[in-house]
C-alpha cells in the first residue's frame, strides 16, 4: 500500500515539477486514469504535508497545486500550516517585501500570532526585515536571500537606510570640478569619467548621474544646452551675482525684516546688524 | 502696466513721508500723508483731518500738485432732490511718483553723461544738467521760468546763454527726457469702460447711463490721444530769442524749426516736466547693458551699448522692448566714437564686432539676437530690453534666495519654476537632499514669500490625510514682495541716516560753523560720520536701481 501511494506521490511530483503553471486536481487524475480520486487525495495531502506542494484556491472555487523544490521543502520542515501561509506571502511579495499590516490581512491570522511567525521564520533563517526609506517607521519582510528593491533601500543615494549626503556631495564636487576642467561635457563623458575615477564603489548609471548634474544646473554652477539633439553641460556663465545692492545691506539679509519698524522693539535706529555694518 | 508695490502699504507710506519731509517740509508732507492713509479727499476733509488752516493746505497741495505727487478729480454732483451740491476737486496721491525723487541723482548724473557722450560738448552737458535740476526741483515750470532759473544757476553772458538754453531745452525734449506737462486734473491711466458698460456701437440711447458713460470714456480717450500728440512737441517759438537763435555745438539731434517769430503767449504758457517714464526706461537699459558686461564680458557689455546707440538714431520709440536692428559695422562705427569720450572702453575692429555679435545671439542666455541681412550679407542685430530685463530680475531674485535660504533653497526655488508644481516629497528627491530638510526650507521660504502651497483636497471634507499639498511659484507674488521689501530697505537706510546725523547734530553743527577749532578726536568723528553718510546714501541709490526693475510690472 505505501509502495503504491509512494509511487502515486512521485507521478504527482513529477507532473507539477515538470509544469509551470498551477495544476489542477483533474489533471492529476487524467494522468492517473488507473488511480482512484481517494488515492491522489491522499497522496496529494501526503505531498502538502512533506511542503513538497504547494496549493491555492482558483477563482472557480477549486485547488490547484504547484511544485516546491526539495531544497525549499527542507527549509520548511517542520513548520506549521500558519508558518507556511506567512512564509508563502513574504516569498510572493519578492525584493519589495510585505509589511506586517498587509500580511495580517492577506493571512487573517491575529497579529501577536504574525508577531510569533515571524520570530520563527526570522530565527531559521528563512526571513528578513528590512526599514523601508519610504516609511521610516515600517518593517518589511522579504525572503533572506533577496536584495531589497531600490524603492526600500532609496537607490545609490542612501547607505543603510540613511540619506548619504556626503557621498551626494562628494559626487556633485567631482562633476562640478570635471565640468570646469573640461568646458563642455556630455553626459556619456560624465559616466564615464566617474566609473574611471572610481569616485563611487556602486556603479552608478547614466539616470543617477543625470540626478547629480540636475541639482548643479539648479544651483546655477552649470547650464546645459540642445547640441546635435544630445544635452552638453558647461559652466554657467550668467549665474547669480555673490551679491547686490539688496544683499550687500544688513536689511537684504534680515531674518527678522519683516517685524522692524520705525520705533518697534527691531527698528532701523536700533538695529545690531546696521551698527556692526557701520562699523568701519 | 501696474504698479507692482502693493497699494500704499506702510513702508511705502514712510519713505515717502521721508521724501517729501527733505523736498517740502513738514506741513506738506502731513498733507501727502493724509492723502496716503486716508485715500482721496476734498480739500475740507484734508483740513478737518489735519487741522491746519484752509489756506496753508492748498498752499501744500499746489506744491504737491506743482511736482505731480497729488493729482486731482473734478467731481460734479447729480442735483437731488434735496438740492444740488457745489463741484468740488478730490485729491489723490500718487507714491510712485513720489518714490522717483530717490531717482533724481540718477537722472542728473545720467544727463550728464549722455549728453558728455553725444555732443561731446562739457557746456552742453552742464546746461542739460542744470535744465533738469531745476525741473525736478520746481516740478513743473513755464519756458521764461525754466530759463531764468537756469541763467541764475550758470554764469557768463545771459543773453547768450538764454538761446543756448533754448535750443538745450529743444535737445531735451527731442530727446524725450523733458515733456509737456499734464494738467494736474487729467486722468493719468486710460482707464477702460466700467464693467457693467455694454458697449452697443453707436446705438445707445442718449440720456441713457451707457452712452453718458461711453461720451465720457471718449472725451477722456481723446484728452489722452491729444497730449500724447502734444507731449514731445517743441513750440516753433522755442529757439526764437530777441536777438535771434543761438545753438549749442553738437546739441541738437534733429533739425529744429528755426523760424525766428516772437512767442506767442499760448506757447510761453507751455509747462515743461522731467519725464519720469523715459528716466525709467533708460535706468533698466543701462542695467541690461551691466548685466550683459558682467555675463558675457567686457567687449560683449560695450558692443551691445554701442549697438543701441547705433540703433537709437532710427528708433522712433525708445520704450520699445527691442532695440532698432543694426549690423556689426555700425555696432563698431558707434563704439569708436564712444571709445573717443570714454577711452577705457575696448576697440573691437568691424569683422570681430560683427563675429562676437554673431556668437552672443547663437548665445540662448543673451538678449541679443539676430534680424534679418542688411545689404549682401551683413547681419542685423537687436537687443531685446524685455528678456533682458527678466533675466536680471531672475538673476537678482535668486541671490536673495539664496542668501536667505543657502544653496537648497535656490535649487528648489529653481526646480520649481522649471517644474510649476510638485509636492513634498518629490521635491526632496529632485533636489536630493533628505525630506526633513527640504521641509524646513519649504517652510521658510513659504513662511518669506517665495514659495506658495496649494492644497487639492480628495474629500469633500478637505481632511489634512486626504489632501494633496504641492508647493509652487507665483512669480507675480515674489515681484510684488520683492519691491515692497526694497522700498522698505530704502526707508530704513534713509532713517539709520537721519538717526546718525541726529545724534551728531551738535558736531556737524560745529564742522560749519568753524571746522579747525575741533579736537583730533571730533575730526575723526566728523570723519566717520562723512563717510557713514556717503555709505547710505550710496546703498540707498543702489536699491533704487533695483526699485526700477521691480516696481513695474511689464
Amino acid at each position: 500500500m505505501a509502495t503504491k501511494a509512494s509511487a502515486v506521490e512521485q507521478v504527482i511530483l513529477q507532473l507539477c515539477g515538470e509544469s509551470t503553471e498551477w495544476l489542477a486536481f483533474g489533471e492529476f487524475q487524467a494522468a492517473l486514469p488507473d488511480i482512484s480520486g481517494e488515492s491522489i487525495s491522499n497522496a496529494i495531502n501526503g505531498l502538502l504535508a512533506k511542503h513538497r506542494l504547494n496549493v491555492q484556491r482558483q477563482k472557480d472555487g477549486e485547488l490547484s497545486f504547484k511544485f516546491i523544490p526539495e531544497g525549499e521543502a527542507l527549509k520548511l520542515k517542520g513548520l506549521s500550516p500558519e508558518d507556511v501561509l506567512i512564509y508563502q506571502h513574504i516569498a510572493k511579495a519578492g525584493n519589495l517585501g510585505i509589511w506586517t499590516k498587509d500580511l495580517k490581512l492577506r493571512t487573517n491570522l491575529q497579529n501577536p500570532q504574525v508577531t510569533r511567525i515571524l520570530k520563527t521564520l526570522e530565527g531559521r533563517g528563512l526571513v528578513k526585515n528590512v526599514k523601508s526609506v519610504q516609511h521610516a517607521n515600517r518593517k518589511v519582510y522579504m525572503l533572506a536571500e533577496l536584495e531589497p528593491a531600490s524603492e526600500i533601500t532609496g537607490g545609490a543615494w542612501y547607505t543603510n537606510q540613511e540619506f548619504d549626503a556626503a557621498f551626494i556631495d562628494v559626487l556633485r564636487e567631482f562633476c562640478h570640478k570635471y565640468i570646469q576642467e573640461m568646458g563642455e561635457v556630455t553626459l556619456a563623458d560624465m559616466v564615464k569619467a566617474l566609473q574611471k575615477q572610481r569616485v563611487s564603489k556602486l556603479e552608478l548609471g547614466p539616470g543617477d548621474v543625470q540626478s547629480i548634474l540636475r541639482t548643479l544646473l539648479y544651483d546655477g554652477y552649470i547650464e546645459s544646452m540642445d547640441r546635435d539633439g544630445e544635452d552638453v553641460y558647461r559652466p554657467c556663465k550668467d549665474c547669480a551675482p555673490d551679491t547686490t545692492a539688496f544683499t550687500a545691506i544688513p536689511c537684504g539679509v534680515c531674518p527678522v525684516s519683516q517685524e522692524c519698524t520705525e520705533g518697534g522693539p527691531i527698528s532701523p535706529s536700533t538695529c545690531l546688524y546696521y551698527q556692526a555694518y557701520l562699523e568701519f | 502696466m501696474s504698479c507692482n508695490i502693493a497699494a500704499n502699504p506702510t513702508a511705502v507710506v514712510r519713505l515717502c513721508d521721508q521724501l517729501i519731509s527733505e523736498l517740502c517740509g513738514e506741513t506738506v508732507k502731513d498733507v501727502f500723508h493724509i492723502l496716503t492713509s486716508k485715500g482721496q479727499q476734498p480739500l475740507e476733509g484734508i483740513a478737518r483731518i489735519s487741522r491746519l488752516p484752509l489756506t496753508i493746505v492748498r498752499s501744500a497741495l499746489l506744491i504737491l500738485l506743482q511736482h505731480s505727487f497729488v493729482s486731482s478729480q473734478y467731481v460734479q454732483p447729480e442735483t437731488t432732490l434735496k438740492g444740488s451740491v457745489a463741484p468740488y476737486f478730490l485729491y489723490s496721491a500718487d507714491t510712485a511718483a513720489a518714490l522717483h525723487i530717490l531717482r533724481w541723482p540718477w537722472i542728473l548724473h545720467h544727463i550728464a553723461k549722455e549728453y558728455r557722450d553725444s555732443a561731446q560738448d562739457n557746456d552742453a552737458s552742464v546746461l542739460a544738467v542744470n535744465i533738469i535740476q531745476v525741473l525736478l526741483e520746481h516740478g513743473r515750470l513755464r519756458t521764461d521760468q525754466l530759463l531764468s532759473l537756469v541763467a541764475a544757476l550758470c554764469k557768463g553772458d545771459k543773453r547768450k546763454l538764454e538761446g543756448t538754453a533754448r535750443t538745450c531745452l529743444a535737445s531735451l525734449v527731442q530727446s524725450r527726457y523733458v515733456q509737456r506737462a499734464r494738467g494736474c486734473e487729467a486722468q493719468r491711466p486710460q482707464r477702460p469702460l466700467p464693467a457693467n458698460v455694454k458697449v452697443r456701437g453707436a446705438g445707445s440711447k442718449s440720456g441713457t447711463f451707457e452712452k453718458a458713460a461711453q461720451e465720457a470714456h471718449a472725451v477722456r480717450t481723446l484728452a489722452e490721444v491729444t497730449y500724447q500728440d502734444e507731449r514731445f512737441r517743441v513750440p516753433p517759438g522755442l529757439l526764437s530769442t530777441p536777438q535771434g537763435t543761438a545753438s549749442v555745438s553738437g546739441t541738437k539731434r534733429r533739425k529744429i524749426g528755426t523760424d525766428a517769430q516772437p512767442p506767442s503767449a499760448e506757447q510761453e504758457a507751455i509747462l515743461w516736466t522731467v519725464n519720469m517714464e523715459e528716466c525709467r526706461v533708460k535706468l533698466r537699459q543701462s542695467l541690461v547693458l551691466e548685466h550683459i558686461s558682467s555675463a558675457h564680458g567686457a567687449q560683449a557689455g560695450a558692443l551691445a551699448a554701442a549697438l543701441v546707440r547705433a540703433g537709437q538714431k532710427l528708433s522712433g520709440n525708445p520704450a520699445a522692448d527691442e532695440s532698432m536692428p543694426a549690423t556689426g559695422a555700425d555696432a563698431a562705427a558707434a563704439l569708436a566714437k564712444l571709445r573717443s569720450v570714454d577711452p577705457t572702453l575696448p576697440a573691437v575692429k568691424p569683422d570681430a564686432a560683427a563675429k562676437l555679435l554673431r556668437d552672443l545671439a547663437e548665445d540662448d542666455s543673451c538678449p541679443i539676437h539676430s534680424r534679418g541681412i542688411a545689404g549682401l550679407h551683413d547681419k542685423l542685430f537687436v537687443l531685446n530690453f524685455r528678456q533682458g530685463l527678466d533675466t536680471l530680475r531672475q538673476r537678482h531674485i535668486e541671490a536673495i534666495v539664496r542668501s536667505r535660504f543657502a544653496l537648497v533653497g535656490l535649487r528648489i526655488f529653481r526646480m520649481l519654476q522649471e517644474k510649476k508644481q510638485l509636492e513634498q516629497k518629490q521635491i526632496a528627491e529632485f533636489a536630493m537632499v533628505p525630506v526633513r530638510e527640504a521641509r524646513e526650507v519649504l517652510y521658510k521660504m513659504l513662511k518669506g514669500g517665495f514659495l506658495a502651497l496649494q492644497d487639492l483636497p480628495r474629500s469633500a471634507d478637505h481632511a489634512a490625510n486626504r489632501t494633496i499639498f504641492t508647493w509652487h511659484i507665483d512669480m507675480g507674488a515674489v515681484m510684488r514682495r520683492m519691491a515692497t521689501e526694497l522700498v522698505q530697505s530704502a526707508g530704513n537706510l534713509r532713517s539709520r541716516m537721519g538717526d546718525e546725523l541726529r545724534q551728531q547734530a551738535q558736531l556737524m553743527k560745529a564742522m560749519e560753523l568753524d571746522a579747525t577749532s575741533l579736537s583730533e578726536q571730533e575730526t575723526q568723528d566728523g570723519l566717520k560720520l562723512k563717510r557713514v553718510v556717503n555709505v547710505l546714501q550710496i546703498r540707498t541709490l543702489a536699491l533704487d536701481s533695483l526699485l526700477a526693475l521691480f516696481e513695474m510690472a511689464d
